[in-house]
């Protein structure tokens, strides 16, 4: 990504929020709505985009999903399809949160799509119990609530603990 | 930046964790309410609400014996799903975009009129309904009134618009499976949603005609007993695929009534994938078959013919016809009928055609033909393909032959071809081999 042999006019620089450039393809770049939209206003290229919210780490996976994005022809979805799902496989939730919010602020919809996708997948036919562990999600809940909660709803917990 | 040791999931934006909550089936959603009292209602904003199979029965329950789903009686299972519908609807609040009501074991009844009444006022854009249980329900006149909708989609429901009724001006997708529907009606309606692009019709009760006029519409898929299909204004289609007729009996139609299927090929002149089947194609031939069509077809890279019969000389001119026509075509799929007229071989010329240079399929990279018997004209329709394809990376043969004797000498037979593409794999599969196993002659 940080290759500088073309032309700079075709490049732009991002900066990470612990201070890392990344020299990235305008056509990698467009992938990001928010990016398309500096570039449309005149923003120049020249200038270096900070992107105060997002760490080194997070920025190369998100520009090396907008790099494989850009570069494979509409032809060829079943073989983004399998990037897709490789990409996230393995992530610890750290580093798919930090993501999810990257593609949010920097506008990536297939990048969100996927990301949040991959979350709900985490929670699907999961006990809550399970759920408030995996996501560190502290009950403020009184037994009492919690009994209320689970009234309200109960069609939906049958069948769960 | 998120460590994985705190709560994150809690903290992230609204439309995020909206993002998140929709991409849950409902059941799981709403259980999402008892994590901590953030989540309580967080549900309940959403601006969808999808009540399906996924409500009532977990996969564990579906395919077990003591499912309660199939040891209740229907009025019991009805009445429940009722009750768990009023709640949801109760505790949403906001606006609902999407409305999803899908649940087996529902039971077309008044109240359902209710609930449409409810999500027309709303500006409601993605509806979906499937009542399959009890009388045929019909769609209140609510449902003309949502004039934002963008994807409708209706089974086993009547359709019956009242004579004001304008359209759906803002449509983009309509399916409609086993509705029942005048054919002028569904005409109307095609006609009347200037912006659709997407139609899918499946039906086997008898239509007369359906006249197909969408400046709009990408993708046609149409599976009934229609006498005729015509297509006008419609130079935006990409992909086609018309079913007549199932299963290859008598004809359906007589050749008269279907006539008016020709106008199809005409006016696609963008077509990218086609499927006909044979009901369709005598239509087309019907009508009479040109050498070549008046239009080439420059865009069409995927055609698939069921139930051809390669004993009739008008199926075959068809076929001919569009192959001739489209110059660009990467994959040919042709599901061949084994006619008691190919007991009787009609001698058909392909030699006339393969002599010919004006037909070129440089670009052809796959053939699947099944149902091959092995009469001259399939024989000499495959020796044609492999001799014009310098670019053929597969053809895949499945046999219907009656024994394996016979089976061996159509192995033999296409062993013989000469193959314009000299990376050509021949893959032929039948009774002598397992199905799953595919032999390299």
């Amino acid at each position: 990504m940080a290759s500088s042999i073309e032309n700079n006019n075709e490049k732009l620089t991002l900066k990470s929020s612990d201070g890392e450039e990344f020299l990235v393809e305008k056509h990698v770049a467009l992938q990001s709505t928010l990016l398309q939209n500096m570039l449309d206003s005149d923003c120049s290229s020249a200038d270096v985009i900070p992107l105060p919210k997002i760490d080194a780490r997070t920025l190369a996976l998100v520009l090396g999903y907008c790099k494989k994005h850009a570069d494979a022809s509409s032809s060829k979805q079943g073989e983004l399809n399998s990037f897709d799902s490789e990409f996230l496989k393995d992530m610890d939730m750290g580093a798919l949160f930090n993501l999810v919010l990257a593609a949010n602020f920097m506008e990536i919809k297939g990048l969100l799509d996927i990301a949040a996708q991959k979350i709900a997948d985490t929670i699907k036919d999961k006990p809550h119990q399970e759920v408030r562990e995996i996501f560190h999600v502290e009950n403020d809940y009184t037994p009492e609530e919690e009994a209320a909660v689970r009234e309200e709803n109960r069609w939906a917990f049958e069948g769960f603990p | 930046m998120c460590d994985s040791t705190s709560d994150i999931i809690s903290h992230v934006p609204g439309n995020i964790l909206d993002k998140i909550l929709m991409c849950l089936s409902l059941k799981d959603a709403v259980r999402t309410s008892i994590l901590s009292r953030k989540w309580r209602y967080a549900w309940a904003k959403l601006p969808q609400l999808e009540f399906d199979s996924t409500l009532y029965y977990d996969d564990s329950t579906l395919y077990n014996d003591d499912s309660t789903l199939y040891n209740d009686d229907s009025k019991a299972t009805h009445t429940k799903l009722m009750m768990i519908i009023y709640q949801v609807m109760l505790l949403h609040r906001g606006p609902i975009m999407k409305f999803t009501l899908n649940v087996y074991g529902l039971e077309s009844c008044s109240e359902i009129d209710l609930l449409i009444l409810f999500v027309s006022s709303n500006d409601i854009q993605d509806f979906f309904l499937r009542i399959t249980h009890g009388e045929l329900y019909k769609l209140p006149s609510s449902l003309y009134s949502c004039l934002q909708l963008r994807h409708l989609r209706l089974h086993s429901c009547m359709l019956k618009p009242p004579p004001e009724f304008e359209g759906f001006t803002r449509l983009i997708s309509l399916d409609l499976f086993h509705v029942v529907i005048a054919d002028d009606v569904l005409s109307s309606l095609i006609s009347n949603c200037p912006l659709l692009e997407d139609l899918t019709f499946l039906s086997f009760t008898s239509l007369h005609s359906l006249e197909v006029v969408g400046p709009n519409l990408k993708s046609v898929r149409c599976y009934g007993h229609f006498r005729s299909i015509c297509f006008t204004n419609t130079s935006r289609l990409a992909t086609v695929k018309i079913c007549l007729n199932k299963r290859r009996r008598d004809l359906f139609f007589s050749e008269e009534e279907t006539s008016n299927s020709v106008m199809l090929l005409e006016n696609v002149p963008v077509i990218e994938s086609l499927e006909l089947d044979y009901c369709y194609v005598k239509g087309i031939a019907a009508s009479g078959v040109p050498t070549r069509l008046p239009t080439t077809l420059n865009n069409l890279k995927d055609i698939t013919l069921n139930y051809i019969c390669f004993g009739e000389r008008d199926e075959v001119s068809v076929l001919i016809c569009l192959i001739r026509s489209s110059p660009n075509l990467e994959k040919i799929t042709i599901n061949a009928f084994p006619c008691a007229t190919s007991a009787i071989p009609i001698d058909l010329d392909f030699s006339e055609v393969l002599g010919c240079s004006d037909v070129s399929l440089n670009q052809l990279r796959k053939v699947i033909m099944t149902n091959v018997s092995g009469t001259k004209p399939e024989l000499e329709f495959i020796k044609f393909l492999l001799a014009k394809s310098p670019m053929l990376d597969e053809m895949l043969i499945c046999l219907e032959s009656e024994s394996v004797a016979d089976e061996l000498w159509i192995v033999k037979e296409l062993t013989r071809l000469r193959r314009a593409s000299p990376q050509a794999e021949m893959n032929v599969s039948g009774i002598i081999y397992d199905d799953s196993s595919l032999v390299d002659a």
